[in-house]
């Protein structure tokens, strides 16, 4: 969605100044759309922020 | 999303397979006609349920009631099962979306009495996130923006205060947003697990385990300490008693050398005293050397006494024989002869008895004191002379002895005099030594207490260090876990920074790129489409309200109060047709779009209503478009009429002309078999029995909707 919707090379620059790959926010941006829950949201989003974590620190 | 077919199957209004067909080439409008109520908003709310399982009410999409989305003329033939199926591309790939409802049951109200299912084929395999792809390629919130009716456009054009939050809808905001807050509570939750794995009851418990240890550990090492310096004090003071009793050792030394010289002395004396009687001897016989000359006249009186002692014992002895003999006579009164005495010779003999008694009394004691004398002296001092005369033989020897005697006297005098001034000295301390044994006794007593409490205090200190130090590692593993938790927990704070950032960035620079995009878009179609393209040049988007305004040719933005109900209404379609170009190609379907505007209006809209979209899709009646109208349109790629059959209530599409008589137009779907549907049925056999009045469940109609109802 948010391919459509934010320009992808906005989505890249931003990315990449903030060090963050883009898939994640995409992702989020998923999870938000898709999960109308709060809780099941937040808890996806954390797993999701979890594994991006270890997956920086296992580079 | 380009769509390339649409058909309903026994969907609301439209009974059987009904399709719309779209194709590829330079047209790019498809205009549906019909009246109101032959099935034009059903023709859009089967997207968005085939899309989304929901239906559209006004801006908004709500869950469908099933038992009015199967036809009724299906329905009373038993076929209870509606199905849309699209046929869209995408980014290259092409999709086959179908989504269906059925039933088995005789007399179905609830929506529980249906069941539906969606299949999605992307480049014909089969896809199970449905709705994810869904999401990613068209999310719902900005179909409403794609397919949109003259209600929207009315609404957009009256309320311009809604274009903030449609614009931020159409970007995807809201998601943005939210996405911005879930992240700061997950932060939140992060920073309060952070906090919390810092007092982590396991590590809190070790830490106070330690800091018990810890003060323990100090308690003992402190009482060790002050043991220890107990036990040194004790060494010391014992070191000094010991000297002390050193000191009184020496005195016994002294004392003992004193004694010994005592001894010594007392040996000599016994020595001295022999050696004494020698000397006694030997000097006692110097006079008898001195009278020597006289005791030699003496020895020699002593002979002629002597002599004269003889004589006159021996006269003595005649004399008492004499005596004796007389008297004997005297007393017998005979004679030896035998005869009797008579009394002269009687008296005679008695006068010579009383002459010899007075004879022998003037003998005795002259001799005898003269012999006695003469003879113990004389006897004496011939012993002292012949001793005298012995010993001065001897006289170097005791000389010598008398010598070694008055050297060890005066030697041992010296040393006496010497140990008891040295004994005069430990007098005071010798006061004291019963003391200093008894101090030292307890001390070490004391020290012999210490030593094993010192003992025992080391042993429990070793024992709490081992304890601390188990407790430490445990802690030390503990915290390194935590740490390591706190890493990976201050590692996530750090990327949700990163993401928090990344997602102001987004939206606020999202919004003003979008902002933009539309803005100019819309003021291209604005200004197309205006009847004032002199007056007015374009739309003005604010940046902060995201309020649409007309732009003049002044530069400056003219009060939306101003416009007439038309311009106002262009004022919509611009900004919606901005917002389409802006965010994504595909079909733009309008319903109904040309309610307010005046004929001017409307003949640049319809000239230029082929730039709208890549696909644009035109549901109108007569009365929106005239059939010259119609005919003129630029860009027609298809024509398609809903007829409707008033008897049985139900209408259909007819292709009119253009790419859906065309023979390479798709064919009817079907629908896609799904096992599980048919395991669905299935179970729902023994309920439907009552139905079987009806001949069972009819298998979905294959007919092609010229074959349907009529017109």
């Amino acid at each position: 969605m948010i391919k459509a919707i934010v320009d992808a090379d906005l989505l890249r620059k931003v990315c990449t100044e903030r060090g963050v790959k883009p898939d994640l926010i995409r992702d989020m941006v998923s999870v938000e759309r898709n999960l109308t829950s709060k809780k099941e949201r937040g808890d996806e989003l954390r797993k999701m922020l979890e594994t991006a974590a270890q997956e920086e620190f296992s580079k | 999303m380009l769509l390339r077919m649409i058909q309903m199957e026994n969907f609301k209004i439209f009974y059987g397979k009904n399709k719309l067909d779209f194709i590829d080439g330079d047209n790019n409008v498809v205009v549906i006609q019909g009246d109101n109520g032959h099935g034009k908003t059903t023709i859009m709310e089967s997207i968005f349920w085939a899309l989304y399982g929901k239906e559209k009410k006004h801006d908004k999409l709500i869950n469908p009631t099933y038992s009015k989305m199967i036809n009724n003329m299906a329905q009373e033939k038993g076929e209870n099962l509606c199905a849309v199926t699209l046929n869209f591309d995408h980014d290259g790939k092409h999709y086959l979306l179908q989504r269906t409802v059925s039933t088995k049951r005789k007399n179905p109200s609830k929506n529980s009495d249906f069941t539906e299912m969606v299949k999605l084929r992307i480049n014909g395999r089969e896809e199970t996130d449905i709705d994810g792809v869904i999401a990613e390629i068209f999310p719902e919130d900005i179909a409403t923006f794609f397919f949109f009716d003259g209600e929207t456009i009315s609404r957009y054009a009256e309320t311009y205060t809604s274009n903030k939050e449609t614009i931020e809808k159409a970007l995807g905001l809201p998601y943005l947003k939210r996405a911005h807050e879930d992240a700061e509570k997950i932060k939140k939750d992060v920073e309060k697990d952070l906090r919390g794995v810092k007092i982590s009851p396991s590590i809190e418990k070790l830490e106070k385990e330690i800091e018990t240890q810890d003060k323990k550990r100090e308690d003992k090492a402190k009482m060790l300490g002050i043991t220890e310096k107990m036990v040194v004090n004790l060494n010391t003071e014992r070191d000094k008693l010991q000297k002390a009793l050193d000191e009184f050792d020496e005195l016994k030394a002294i004392q003992d050398r004193i004694n010994d010289l005592e001894e010594f002395g007392q040996e000599l004396d016994k020595e001295e005293e022999v050696h004494g009687q020698g000397e006694a001897t030997f000097i006692s016989a110097i006079p008898s050397l001195i009278v020597r000359g006289a005791l030699k006249t003496a020895v020699e009186e002593i002979g002629n006494v002597k002599e004269q002692s003889i004589t006159d014992r021996i006269n003595q002895g005649r004399i008492m024989d004499q005596k004796e003999f007389l008297e004997h006579l005297i007393t017998t009164g005979y004679c030896l002869c035998g005869s009797e005495f008579t009394g002269d010779s009687l008296e005679r003999l008695k006068s010579m008895t009383d002459a010899l008694k007075v004879q022998l009394d003037q003998i005795r004691p002259v001799q005898t004191d003269r012999f006695a004398w003469t003879q113990g002296d004389i006897a004496d001092a011939m012993f002292r002379v012949k001793s005298l005369e012995s010993e001065m033989v001897n006289l170097p020897k005791l000389e010598a002895k008398r010598d070694y005697i008055d050297d060890n006297r005066k030697r041992i005098t010296k040393a006496m005099e010497h140990e008891r001034e040295n004994l005069s000295a430990h007098s005071a301390a010798n006061a004291r030594e019963k003391e200093v044994f008894d101090r030292l006794n307890k001390m070490t007593q004391d020290r012999a207490v210490y030593m094993s409490k010192r003992d025992e205090l080391k042993d429990e200190l070793e024992a709490i260090e081992r304890g601390q130090l188990d407790s430490e590692n445990q802690l030390r593993k503990e915290l390194e876990m935590q740490n390591q938790d706190t890493l990976k927990l201050s590692r996530e704070i750090d990327l949700i920074d990163r993401v928090l950032n990344s997602f102001s960035d987004i939206i606020e620079r999202s919004a003003e790129i979008k902002r933009r995009k539309i803005e100019e878009k819309g003021s291209k179609i604005f200004h197309e489409i205006t009847n004032k393209p002199q007056e007015f040049v374009g739309l003005d988007i604010d940046k902060e309200t995201f309020e649409v305004q007309v732009r003049g040719a002044d530069g400056n933005t003219v009060n939306t109060k101003r416009l007439s109900d038309g311009e106002k209404h262009v004022v919509a379609l611009s900004f919606l047709g901005g917002i389409k170009e802006s965010t994504s190609e595909g079909t733009l379907i309008m319903d109904s779009p040309f309610g307010r505007l005046d004929q001017t209006h409307k003949s640049r809209l319809i000239d230029r209503i082929g730039d709208l979209g890549q696909q644009v899709v035109l549901l109108v009646t007569d009365e929106d478009l005239n059939k010259d109208e119609v005919e003129n349109m630029k860009n027609v790629q298809s024509r398609y009429l809903l007829v409707h059959d008033q008897a049985q209530k139900v209408s259909r599409i007819v292709p009119i002309s253009g790419a859906a008589l065309s023979p390479n137009a798709p064919k009817p779907a079907e629908v896609m078999n799904d096992p599980h549907l048919e395991h669905l049925m299935t179970l729902m056999m023994p309920e439907n029995d009552e139905g079987k009045t009806d001949g069972g469940p009819t298998p979905p109609p294959t007919t092609d909707n010229s074959n349907k109802g009529g017109a």
